[in-house]
């Protein structure tokens, strides 16, 4: 019973790792909390089964399609929404206001375009399961697994071994530094929004078709609670989001198996404050050193 | 080598610069000089395109830069480093300077960094370092060695001596003028008028937004009103 919760934690904790990175990379940049990222999160499967159903008809090309279509809209987020706020050195605080209305923007296109019921999503990784010593792992729990490992490792490696990656890293310790450089510092903040959403998409999508299903509010629990992951983890640090997005899945699995499955949310986001109560930098987050 | 043009910069309704014209020729150590507002900082950072110009112009190698993005004029070999240093923090002092050639490749990142190295050695004994650890001389040495990686024909130094000892400030001009022998043109901004006009070749002083007085590093050092303000005598 245990390990088996524990598995299930696993499988939907690394889509919230997936997420969370979201969080973290954007935070990293430009340390902004970008809220429009779980609207993202939930567009990213709309699309797909937009695209699936409407006009594609072939799920992995849909699928794809939606990946790209999805990281489009990260960068618009950035050009249209962000870039300006950034090029007039309004507070932080704007930009933040404005991922809430991008979020809610968001939800509610997807809402008048697509309904707000919850719709059917077909399971395209469902190739059956396997039992081993009373435990059961689906396919989909194992595919949903590899993929998120998979990215999450495309992920730190170009973060922390190219030199796109160096220059995320720089920008997040200073902007006007990393122009003299000759980073071009608008088109590394595009791109660390188009990976953000694309990565969102490719979690909300597997999601979708985990539960088979679909709803147009997902997005806003699912954000909050990657938000979490990111805070966990200690956020701006991308192995810290990881392990945030694994813990807080895992936290919320056996909380509702053990507990209730009513206090699911109530379960996770109370150990994250016990958590940032004795190490308010989250678990990998560092100490800042600045020296004047 | 540069040439700026009745250059007029504004922060929001203050004129920070109202009408900056001067040259740098190739091979000079020139020093602007001017007390805390007059608009120092502002002329290095219209020079580098950090701040976009509300009049004037800025003609560098006989074109007209005016318009250049910060990433090209440091394609162009016009490089600041800037005020309080900004190096960064979390990265060690070899990833510091590596930052410093972004835009050129590996092999000539290496050649740079041996010259580098040399000019301050102190950047190889402590390349695995954490530049936020570093002392304040030490991160000085380090904000230049990274804006040379970029291997500059003009290096704008914006107060390389502000806040470190005295011992250091020798140190520091000592290796500016090193650094103009090896075939580099400096412009230098600084406060600490003595140790930089006796490097320099010429010298304009800045005062609330405009040039005042200009002349060679001699004349502007007997100047009396120079003394006055600038040297304390």
């Amino acid at each position: 019973m245990f390990l088996q919760q524990l598995i299930n934690g696993i499988t939907i904790g690394s889509t919230y790792a997936l997420v969370a990175i979201g969080y973290s990379m954007v935070f990293g940049v430009l340390e902004l909390i970008n809220f429009a990222n779980g609207a993202v999160y939930m567009l990213g499967g709309y699309l797909t089964l937009m695209l699936y159903t409407g006009l594609v008809g072939n799920f992995g090309l849909s699928f794809a399609l939606g990946i790209l279509l999805t990281g489009a809209i990260g960068y618009c987020i950035d050009r249209f929404g962000l870039r300006r706020l950034r090029a007039k050195k309004v507070p932080k605080i704007t930009g933040l206001i404005t991922t809430l209305g991008i979020s809610t923007i968001i939800e509610n296109a997807v809402r008048i375009f697509f309904g707000s019921e919850t719709k059917p999503y077909p399971n395209r990784i469902d190739f059956g399961q396997i039992t081993l010593g009373g435990v059961t792992i689906s396919s989909s729990q194992m595919i949903i697994l590899l993929v998120s490992v998979f990215l999450m490792t495309i992920t730190s490696l170009m973060v922390y071994r190219t030199k796109m990656g160096k220059a995320m890293l720089a920008i997040s310790q200073s902007q006007e530094a990393s122009l003299l450089m000759g980073i071009n510092v608008n088109a590394i903040i595009s791109l660390t929004f188009i990976i953000s959403s694309a990565l969102a998409a490719i979690a909300g999508t597997m999601v979708g078709m985990y539960y088979q299903n679909i709803d147009a509010s997902m997005g806003f629990s699912v954000g909050m609670k990657t938000l979490a992951s990111a805070v966990l983890g200690g956020v701006g640090v991308l192995p810290g989001a990881m392990v945030g997005g694994v813990l807080m899945g895992v936290f919320e699995t056996l909380g509702a198996s053990y507990i209730s499955s009513g206090y699911r949310d109530a379960i996770s986001f109370a150990i994250l404050i016990i958590v940032i109560l004795f190490k308010p930098s989250g678990l990998f987050g560092r100490k800042q050193i600045t020296k004047v | 080598m540069l040439r700026l043009e009745h250059v007029v910069v504004n922060y929001g309704s203050i004129q920070a610069l109202r009408d900056v014209s001067f040259t740098v020729e190739e091979g000079e150590i020139v020093t602007l000089i001017g007390s805390n507002g007059a608009g120092k900082s502002t002329t290095m950072r219209a020079i580098t395109g950090l701040k976009e110009l509300s009049g004037g112009k800025i003609y560098y190698e006989d074109q007209d830069i005016s318009g250049w993005t910060t990433r090209k004029k440091v394609e162009h070999g016009i490089i600041l480093s800037p005020e309080g240093r900004q190096i960064f923090p979390r990265f060690s002092v070899l990833e510091n300077l590596k930052m410093g050639g972004y835009l050129r490749t590996k092999a000539q990142c290496e050649e740079t960094l041996q010259v580098v190295h040399e000019l301050f050695p102190i950047l190889k004994e402590r390349e695995g370092q954490a530049a936020g650890t570093l002392s304040g001389g030490e991160q000085q040495m380090l904000a230049v060695g990274r804006a040379m990686m970029g291997k500059p024909k003009l290096l704008l130094l914006d107060e390389p001596s502000l806040g470190l000892a005295p011992l250091i400030v020798k140190d520091i001009f000592h290796l500016i003028k090193q650094i103009r022998e090896m075939g580099t043109t400096v412009l230098l901004v600084e406060q600490n008028a003595r140790s930089a006009l006796k490097i320099s070749d010429r010298a304009y002083v800045l005062e609330t937004g405009k040039i005042v007085l200009a002349g060679t590093a001699g004349e502007l050092l007997r100047s009396d009103e120079v003394q006055k303000a600038y040297l304390g005598m």
